[in-house]
């Protein structure tokens, strides 16, 4: 077999040849080796690397070098004939036969597709682009508080004022009054605070200390 | 309308199984080289081995009134479909970036391929057990105005494919959340969508009815797990099984769409 494809490739020696095939062999199975989710740009590669065999090889012949290469790996010729159909048509899309039904779906070219897959890169392009989310503060619940209106003029006078500029300095005054209610009937431990501020200055302290030392 | 046993219905094997392929094709738009035949006649989808219909094409059994209604009623749909990004050919992203260069933390269909994109949906009926859709509560006559082609949609299905009814039935009556007395619970309404490859969740065990209206050409639906595709023109109804992979060709002109289905979150969660 390989004598005859010296005589096909003259300029080729046997050793040569020889590390010709083996190289095709290796590239073929490490193809074959290729995960499941690459299955189909992995059958499509062996299909080219087939092609190549058979060319080296010569027709016909290199069935009896799959034999003994292949078969015994669980090949079957007819995936590769399948495969080097499927390169072939991939290679080469004029030639594709009216008849064939390999599982081969080119990709749609009309103007709506194309012009969606050109908005998909653009979003793409931007998200990819944009600054990366800040990470979550600390969550805040809002306690909403209902204030009794009896009248209509009181009512428009609050609407007013909620609209003003004074309503940011009532709410904190507000949240004072509410906090202040709070730690005086107990509900609120007022040494907390406190103690959380303390408790973040020393360790403020400790990571200076060590810094000074290193 | 047809008149009953004027053609002969045509059984069509589906021998060609290209179904890892179709599964990597969700996403990409189809092509007509994708499918080997169209089909523009009566024919029933069977798969060799099991003889399990998976699509059924009835053609001329809708009124033209009843579609035309359906066409004038639905065309207001106006919502952008954000939520598909699969059958919008793209992928999940996030919505938008916002005036401080940030990405909204909202992900789905990006806002600059919903601009480019003609296509408007709405869903009709119950999204979730007892829970009408907004559009149901904001447009009633899209859903009432189309009672009458619902219901003959639902005859239709019950005719030619009585197991598969029978057991979708069955399934909804339990359900809270069925459109009258058929075996529906939703109806997807989709305007100028060419979608690309994708699969519905709906109830498995169900089929969906598709009908279409409009004056418009193309808009085959294309299987390329078999290598088919089916030209739906106004008054054809198709059922088909919506779990394969399925998408649309280019559409030209105006189109509006009725799927009709049974959800998979009103029979039971993720059944």
């Amino acid at each position: 077999m390989i004598e005859m494809a010296v005589r096909y490739f003259p300029r080729l020696t046997e050793s040569g040849l020889a590390a010709l095939v083996a190289d095709i062999d290796a590239r073929i199975f490490k193809c074959l080796a290729m995960g499941r989710k690459q299955r189909r740009k992995a059958n499509i590669e062996a299909g080219r690397w087939f092609v190549r065999l058979q060319t080296v090889l010569g027709p016909g012949k290199w069935i009896k070098h799959f034999d003994e290469v292949y078969a015994p790996s669980d090949i079957n010729l007819r995936s590769a004939q399948r495969w080097m159909c499927l390169a072939r048509q991939i290679d080469a899309p004029g030639d594709r036969l009216s008849h064939d039904k390999l599982s081969y779906f080119p990709m749609a070219t009309d103007a709506e597709a194309v012009k969606m897959r050109a908005a998909t890169e653009q979003a793409e392009k931007e998200v990819g682009e944009s600054a990366p989310h800040e990470p979550k503060g600390k969550q805040v619940f809002r306690f909403s508080l209902s204030v009794p209106v009896s009248s209509d003029v009181e009512w428009n006078a609050a609407v007013r004022f909620w609209k003003s500029k004074h309503r940011s300095g009532v709410v904190t005054e507000m949240i004072k009054v509410f906090r202040q209610r709070q730690i005086e009937c107990g509900f609120v431990n007022s040494d907390e605070d406190e103690k959380e501020k303390q408790y973040e200055d020393e360790r403020e302290k400790q990571n200076e200390d060590a810094l000074v030392e290193v | 309308m047809k008149t009953k046993g004027r053609n002969k219905m045509k059984t069509l094997l589906l021998r060609c199984d290209d179904k890892e392929e179709a599964v990597g094709l969700e996403g990409q738009f189809a092509a007509s080289s994708h499918a080997g035949k169209t089909l523009d006649h009566d024919t029933v989808g069977r798969t060799p081995d099991t003889g399990r219909v998976t699509a059924l094409l009835l053609c001329n059994v809708l009124s033209p009134e009843l579609t035309n209604l359906l066409f004038e009623l639905c065309k207001a749909v106006k919502n952008q479909p954000s939520n598909r990004p699969n059958a919008m050919g793209t992928q999940s992203l996030a919505r938008s970036v916002g005036l401080n260069g940030r990405p909204s933390r909202r992900s789905g269909v990006n806002n600059v391929v919903l601009d480019a994109s003609p296509a408007r949906d709405g869903t009709l009926g119950y999204d979730r057990p007892g829970h009408r859709t907004p559009l149901t509560l904001q447009h009633r006559e899209m859903l009432d105005g189309n009672r009458r082609l619902i219901e003959l949609i639902d005859g239709l299905y019950r005719r030619n494919l009585p197991d598969v009814y029978a057991r979708q039935l069955a399934a909804l009556k339990k359900a809270w959340g069925r459109l009258w007395a058929t075996a529906f619970s939703t109806g997807y309404i989709a305007k100028n969508f060419r979608t690309a490859y994708h699969r519905d969740g709906n109830w498995r065990g169900g089929m969906t009815c598709l009908t279409a209206a409009g004056d418009f050409s193309g808009g085959e639906l294309v299987l390329p797990r078999f290598r088919i595709a089916f030209a739906l023109r106004p008054g054809d109804l198709l059922i088909f099984d919506a779990e394969q992979v399925h998408g649309n060709l280019p559409i030209k002109g105006e189109r509006v769409s009725l799927a009709l289905y049974c959800g998979r979150w009103i029979v039971g969660r993720g059944k």
